[in-house]
């Protein structure tokens, strides 16, 4: 806490940083001098706010989040598709439910709506990579792309799958499902995400919100909006926003680009939400899961989507798993878990 | 509250009407505690977020809520920055408390290499700093980035000019960085 006196006095180097900053650099020692009367103290106050000045990149004058006053009123129809309801809002645009009826059979899908006005080109670019992404990707576990384009007022959208479910630790917990039917949906997802590893995409968030639980087909994976393409863009700019997740591992918090591994890291956080409040069974097997999932170094996780369910149908089927070294003992107490 | 009512409380609320302020906040403060409850609920040992963000959303769903005419905007986040950096403030407080390791709730400043991870509390701290200096540069700071209103919004949420908000937010954001450099 300053005193009075040390608060007019950061007041008065404010002040004097305004004026220095408005005179061309090279009069600014001579300026500085006279503002501050002589007053070193001052002085060398005012250089280090003129000093941190260098820094001002981290502190943008430009809101880097899209207006929410630039949403537009949405069309009433896109293509051949009504729009029936708003069903989300993300930071990019809204998700509704819209229908359309095709020889007498209506097929209800979601359309993402890219918002328009002010938008940035870099987050229109990445609405067109979740596009591209997604028609990449055909997997049972990973909402369907039905079609994309542009309104008529010039609106990027994309038609997608809709999933009408829960976010799956919801879903598990409303269900009072039990722990084998907690992993088979755990495994759902881990294939899904190791489809899209395999056709070089990173989904990059995730989390039970990104994966709802439809009654019909099971686990789906959703929402590639911040996913990156593996290969593409060495060093680009995925970094720092879109991730808001305790899910991140420890690279993607220090601003690396999102890699497989923290999938893996993520799908370990999701498999401890999804499993924390069973009662357990095999505690030991399932914490050394989670744990190699989550291990802080990358190389210490499992090496791929693959390995990890793997090692959750070894849990499921009650052999050792991989994620601890397997002794004798142990392997002999499974087997009699196996056989009783 | 009936739809009249809360409309009376907004055109209060625009004519400067303090009690018509306190009013909507008491009335949406729910609202944005839900939302930054729901950001820190997931119970990592870290966890980042960014304010503006937020501030969106608390806007978004609370504009919807009420009805709000979009010429409402710029007051309704002016406000909403208020609401949001204390009511966030509330819940990283309450959430660190309840934990024993200190999970550290952090926010970023952008970089062209990478961002700067940064304790959300420790920038809020600098932020009040600066309230006890200089209000106004202060606002204008709890506006930008709490609100994300861009400066033009401010220029007009405050009847100041815009090249005065400029020189404001120069020079606030300089503050704010030599403060942060110096307890880092």
């Amino acid at each position: 806490m300053r005193d009075a006196e040390a608060l007019s006095r950061e007041r008065q180097a404010l002040d004097i940083f305004d004026l220095a900053l408005d005179r061309p650099d090279q009069d600014r020692a001579a300026t500085l001098h006279a503002l501050c009367a002589g007053d070193p103290a001052l002085i060398q106050r005012v250089q280090r706010l003129l000093a941190a000045q260098t820094d001002a990149h981290l502190m943008r004058t430009t809101p880097p989040a899209p207006q929410p006053g630039e949403t537009p009123a949405h069309p009433a129809q896109i293509g051949p598709y009504r729009l029936v309801e708003p069903i989300g809002e993300g930071g990019m645009g809204a998700v509704f439910r819209a229908e359309r009826t095709l020889g007498g059979f209506a097929q209800t899908v979601a359309i993402k709506l890219i918002r328009g006005g002010l938008f940035s080109a870099a987050a229109a670019e990445r609405f067109a990579q979740e596009r591209t992404i997604l028609a990449s990707l055909h997997h049972p576990h990973i909402t369907r792309l039905f079609d994309g384009g542009t309104t008529e007022d010039n609106q990027s959208y994309i038609v997608m799958e809709l999933v009408d479910g829960a976010p799956i630790t919801e879903h598990a917990t409303a269900a009072g499902l039990n722990l084998p039917a907690r992993l088979a949906l755990f495994r759902q997802v881990c294939d899904a995400a190791g489809h899209a590893h395999q056709s070089g995409v990173v989904h990059a968030d995730i989390k039970p919100g990104n994966v709802l639980i439809d009654p019909i087909h099971g686990a789906k994976l959703l929402d590639f909006g911040i996913s990156a393409l593996v290969a593409a863009n060495p060093g680009g700019d995925r970094k720092g926003g879109g991730f808001t997740s305790a899910y991140a591992s420890p690279q993607r918090l220090q601003g690396a680009r999102p890699t497989p591994a923290d999938d893996i890291f993520a799908l370990g956080c999701l498999l401890l939400a999804l499993t924390d409040p069973c009662p357990k069974r095999c505690p030991q097997e399932l914490r050394a899961i989670v744990a190699k999932s989550c291990a802080p170094e990358p190389r210490d996780r499992y090496s791929s989507c693959g390995a990890l369910a793997d090692d959750i149908c070894r849990l499921s089927g009650g052999f050792p798993v991989h994620a601890r070294p397997s002794t004798r003992r142990r392997t002999i107490s499974f087997f009699w878990r196996r056989h009783p | 509250m009936s739809q009249e009512g809360v409309q009376a409380m907004w055109e209060g609320f625009a004519r400067g009407d303090a009690a018509a302020r306190d009013s909507l906040l008491a009335l949406h403060y729910q609202e944005f505690r839900a939302i930054a409850r729901r950001v820190l609920r997931d119970d990592g040992s870290r966890l980042a977020l960014q304010p503006t963000e937020l501030a969106h959303e608390a806007a978004l769903r609370i504009l919807k809520l009420a009805r709000i005419e979009w010429q409402d905007r710029g007051h309704f986040l002016a406000l909403s920055a208020r609401i949001m950096r204390q009511t966030l403030l509330d819940e990283v407080r309450r959430f660190k408390a309840a934990k024993r390791q200190m999970p550290e709730v952090t926010t970023w400043l952008d970089g062209p290499e990478a961002p700067r991870m940064l304790p959300i509390d420790r920038l809020d701290d600098a932020l009040s700093a600066l309230f006890d200096i200089d209000p106004d540069r202060a606002r204008v700071v709890e506006l930008r980035f709490y609100g994300g209103l861009t400066l033009a919004e401010i220029a007009h949420e405050t009847g100041v000019s815009e090249s005065t908000i400029e020189r404001r937010w120069r020079s606030a954001r300089a503050w704010l960085l030599a403060e942060l450099a110096e307890d880092a």
